[in-house]
């Protein structure tokens, strides 16, 4: 739709008035962020090549390559927050940000020696500063993105990786189905949604691309199920605020049939762990009409599907089995919603 | 712009009261109303039932289930094959429900095909069961108006080239390099891509931009891996790569920005373009072996520069598209 168009209509619902103001070249589209997010990356890396080989001899001095992250965080904030900065002051300040945590990271590993848990739970604390403090929409999914991954290997070295899904579904739902609460500051806590999103869907659909999931030994077995149940009560939760919102009589037929659907799946998808976080990400997605999130969790679904086929836990026939089972449930619940007359949502 | 981008630019420049933003996503149908609801869960779980379904059937037969007995496996696979065919044919294939069935009787062909190379050991090579699979599902491809099925038969035809690469690799290795297999899968896509730009002016249903993008995001790759390998290790061939690179360049400018628009696609190009002047620009500084931390520098600042370069051409023709 054209922006006169949505102007139009905000004017009918008296929400806004008079001229519409010129569109706001600032804000950048998806695909030029998604440009800027690897574009930045590449120079970060190259960046911190740099300071790697003109300042060799920090290396081995957690005091001073702290230091340093800290200069570059600085500078980059420093450029972030320079009034009517353009778009080469902000890359520079991505690839200085991004470099320095990365020599800050390397400082407090060496900081903490032997004490992985503590210098991954600092690693949070710092890049959740960085997020609060950095005033650009990529860093802060950056940032978020890492004060998580940071925290799934702090939940992992105690022996409760699962958690951490855990904790990125709840605080996905709570931040994206309260949106109306922080609207006004879209700017902070839209990225730390999305990258709640990525989270998620990484820890919980299996990917795992640097290997963060290795553990020298097993977690324990009442983890997993913990996990499965917490998994399966954010998911109803979620459900149930979304027929609250949608102002669905609870004791409808569409209230009481999605609320079963919810509980029905969260039994059949708990052999399948990826598949109701990648559906909590589609269904909270288009409820907030964010698109880049619920294709992030159908492209989650799709993609789930195939790796579950590697995965060890289950047999294939036993995997074949719960898959038969959750199709046909699916099929036979948009039989029921068709014969109910196209029951609501 | 999308709408919920529009309303939160509106409301961060004040124009919208903060207390009224909800109410403004909603009157502006940047949130979902029940019908949007209904259609979606009906689409959800049509697609996702049947999806689930057609998985299980290629799991149930990768486990290779011997007790079973041949003749009831066969039977098993040839039941959902009708089945889904059936679907179809009852539905019909204007509806989205006969196009999921569809969709699911060419995935069991995929299962039927592995049933039978598993049973028979037939002695096959991967790449037979895929590109048996290619032709075997074509015609409902012809049929089906569904550009997620032609996307299908184009993704199997990609694993049909691959799977034929490592299958004759060490008979014919001077012949069939990586490379050669990323120029004969950028001349597949292209040819797709191609076909279905051209296509696409005269059918309707057509007319929809994930596959046109999806095809690009694969050219792209290519193109950067070919283009990146001829900067990195020049010698014969490299011209050409570079030359398929900057041929393929203009012409996604030409199509994607002067006959239409599409940012997603300029911005892949775009991001190609930045990888490869970068691993040109590194090759220049540290072909010889001079390991400099300045070049490095010197690198990451060309880098931004290219990109806020970038940056600032796609925002122009985001705003031409917006005016």
């Amino acid at each position: 739709m054209r922006a006169e168009a949505i102007w139009r209509r905000l004017c009918d619902a008296n929400l806004v008035c008079g001229e519409m103001p010129s569109p706001d070249t600032e804000a950048a589209h998806w695909p030029i962020r998604l440009l800027l997010g690897f574009a930045g990356w590449l120079a970060a890396l190259l960046l911190f090549g740099f300071f790697a080989l003109a300042i060799d001899d920090l290396y081995d001095n957690a005091i001073g390559m702290m230091t340093l992250g800290a200069a570059l965080c600085g500078a980059a904030t420093l450029l972030f927050r320079a009034p009517r900065s353009q778009i080469f002051v902000q890359q520079l300040g991505l690839a200085f940000a991004l470099a320095g945590q990365a020599a800050l990271w390397w400082g407090v590993y060496q900081w903490y020696d032997g004490n992985r848990v503590g210098a991954h739970l600092s690693v949070v604390a710092i890049e959740l500063a960085l997020v609060w403090l950095m005033p650009n929409h990529l860093h802060r999914i950056l940032a978020a993105l890492a004060a998580g991954c940071f925290f799934y290997l702090a939940l992992s070295g105690l022996g409760v990786p699962g958690m951490a899904a855990v904790c990125y579904a709840l605080l996905f739902v709570l931040l994206w189905l309260n949106e109306s609460q922080w609207l006004d500051r879209a700017a902070l806590f839209e990225p730390v949604g999305i990258a709640l999103a990525l989270l998620l869907l990484v820890v919980s659909v299996g990917v795992d691309p640097i290997g963060f999931g290795h553990r020298s030994s097993a977690p324990p077995a009442w983890t997993g199920v913990l996990t499965d149940i917490a998994t399966g009560m954010i998911f109803i939760g979620a459900i149930t605020k979304l027929l609250q919102q949608t102002e669905t009589p609870w004791r409808s037929g569409a209230s009481i049939a999605a609320l079963a659907g919810a509980v029905l799946l969260a039994v059949l998808c708990a052999p399948a762990p990826g598949m109701l976080p990648a559906l909590l990400v589609l269904l909270v997605g288009f409820a907030r009409g964010h698109r880049f999130i619920w294709v992030l969790g159908m492209l989650a679904l799709i993609g789930y599907s195939s790796h579950y086929y590697y995965s060890l836990e289950y047999t294939l026939l036993a995997k074949s089995a719960v898959l038969a089972v959750t199709g046909i449930a699916l099929l036979l619940a948009r039989a029921v919603m068709h014969r109910l007359g196209g029951a609501h949502a | 712009m999308n709408t919920r981008d529009a309303v939160l630019a509106w409301l961060h420049a004040g124009a919208i009261d903060r207390n009224d933003a909800e109410r403004a996503l909603r009157a502006a149908g940047a949130l979902p109303d029940r019908a949007s609801w209904r259609r979606f869960i009906d689409r959800l779980l049509l697609w996702l039932g049947v999806v689930l379904l057609a998985a299980a059937l290629i799991f149930f037969f990768a486990y290779n289930w011997t007790a079973l007995g041949r003749y009831l496996r066969f039977g098993i696979a040839e039941a959902a094959l009708l089945v889904a065919v059936g679907a179809a044919w009852k539905l019909g294939l204007e509806r989205t429900s006969g196009k999921a069935a569809l969709f699911a009787a060419a995935l069991c062909v995929g299962a039927l095909l592995a049933l039978v190379g598993q049973t028979y050991q037939t002695g096959a090579d991967p790449w037979q069961l895929f590109f048996s699979w290619t032709l075997a599902i074509l015609p409902w491809c012809a049929i089906g108006r569904m550009p997620a099925l032609w996307m299908l038969w184009v993704a199997l035809l990609n694993i049909s080239l691959v799977a034929y690469h490592d299958a004759t690799r060490s008979l014919f290795a001077w012949m069939f390099d990586t490379r050669e297999l990323l120029w004969l899968l950028l001349a597949l896509n292209t040819l797709a891509l191609t076909l279905w730009d051209a296509a696409a002016t005269r059918i309707a249903w057509l007319h929809v931009r994930w596959p046109v993008r999806l095809l690009v995001t694969a050219i792209a790759g290519i193109v950067t891996a070919l283009g990146l390998w001829a900067v990195l290790e020049w010698r014969n061939g490299s011209l050409a790569a570079i030359g398929a690179w900057v041929a393929l360049s203009a012409a996604a400018v030409w199509r994607y920005r002067f006959r239409t628009r599409d940012l997603y696609i300029l911005s892949v190009g775009a991001l190609a373009a930045i990888v490869i002047l970068t691993g040109a620009l590194g090759n220049l500084l540290y072909g010889r072996g001079n390991a400099d931390a300045g070049g490095l520098l010197f690198m990451a600042l060309a880098v931004i520069g290219m990109t806020a370069a970038a940056a600032v051409w796609l925002r122009g023709v985001m705003q031409e598209s917006t005016e």
